[in-house]
């Protein structure tokens, strides 16, 4: 079922609520922003597990100091690995709702909130993120041809019509997060999830969030041309 | 000369095919086929002409080589999805050892 809501609303939850919430941040060589990230969003949610993915920089200690729980890939597997190894610990550890976050600081910790609501109200399995519904700040028009592009990829992939694609935020319940498992170990993940989403019948809903490019954002955001990549991988993948 | 030195390869290349049955039993059949065309083919090169003949080439060589560039994407293609399978398993490994969890990667 589609549903979609367009509206930004700020939603508050309980305590006990945002005790039942974790946060999965993938990071690569996120040393310079990751501690400013995960200081918002504890300030919030207790609950964040980083998957420190191969990082030759300090990003695991920064993540650590800032009070997350870090698990360390040994070497560098790529976003899509990064994010289903935090999804498992999380669910091991009781998690009411998953959610994934991006460790670029291109999030905003107050869309959190409206994304887990629905979650834990047993409403959705699924809560997606959308720029489109919401805002993209400071994105540039290469940025958002290409993610339409990828949107009619998927409706065309899928038969499901998605108002963004590609979104790093999106919330799991614990139902959702066993049925998913991400194969896709580097950017193709995010396609793979909304084609599991849709080939398991999973509820889900759109909500809008608000996306902020920084210079930093977009010197760690993946370049356009991976969009070839991630196609052919998808590609690929039907077949394997 | 030359038509020694060729049975001399496709024949190990048979064995290697009869060797690989317990990986892949499709493509150890594929292999085998292919090296026992080859193997008639060195043996009776006045075959490649009729046969190119018959599907619209013009020369033997022609389908020779056509018939090695399809064989060639067939085998890239191949160890491309193996690759894959052998990179799923390395992720696994990784995971297990990022979780804490005992070592045992399915195969």
């Amino acid at each position: 079922m589609v549903e979609t809501m367009s509206e930004q609303t700020e939603i508050s939850l309980s305590a006990e609520n945002r005790e039942k919430v974790w946060i999965v941040i993938a990071a690569f060589n996120e040393g310079a922003a990751i501690n400013e990230v995960i200081t918002a969003v504890r300030l919030q949610y207790p609950n964040v597990v980083v998957v420190d993915d191969g990082s030759a920089d300090d990003t695991g200690a920064q993540a650590q100091d800032a009070g997350a729980i870090v698990l360390t890939h040994l070497c560098n597997l790529g976003q899509g690995a990064a994010l289903q190894t935090g999804i498992d610990y999380s669910v091991r550890k009781g998690a009411e709702a998953i959610v994934t976050f991006d460790a670029d600081g291109q999030h905003h910790v107050g869309d959190i909130a409206a994304l887990v609501q629905p979650v834990l109200a047993d409403e959705v399995d699924v809560m997606l993120g959308s720029r489109f519904l919401g805002r993209a700040e400071n994105i540039r028009t290469s940025k958002v041809l290409t993610l339409k592009l990828a949107i009619l990829f998927t409706f065309l992939t899928t038969g499901t019509k998605f108002t963004d694609v590609h979104n790093g935020l999106r919330c799991l319940s614990p139902r959702a997060a066993k049925a998913i498992r991400i194969r896709q170990d580097k950017m193709a993940h995010a396609s793979e999830i909304l084609e599991q989403i849709v080939s398991n019948k999973l509820r889900y809903r759109e909500a809008p969030v608000t996306i902020t490019y920084t210079a930093y954002s977009m010197r760690k955001g993946q370049p356009i041309s991976n969009s070839i990549r991630i196609v052919k991988e998808l590609l690929v993948a039907r077949i394997h | 000369m030359i038509s020694y030195l060729l049975t001399f390869v496709l024949v190990i290349m048979i064995v290697y095919a009869w060797l690989q049955v317990r990986s892949s039993k499709l493509l150890s059949a594929i292999l085998a086929l292919t090296c026992m065309v080859g193997l008639v083919f060195v043996w009776a090169p006045e075959l490649t002409q009729t046969l190119a003949h018959f599907v619209g080439v013009g020369r033997g060589a022609d389908l020779v080589t056509y018939i090695w560039i399809i064989c060639t994407l067939f085998i890239s293609f191949n160890l491309h999805l193996e690759l894959r399978r052998e990179r799923e398993r390395f992720t696994s490994l990784v995971r297990k050892l990022a979780l804490g969890e005992d070592l045992k990667v399915k195969s």
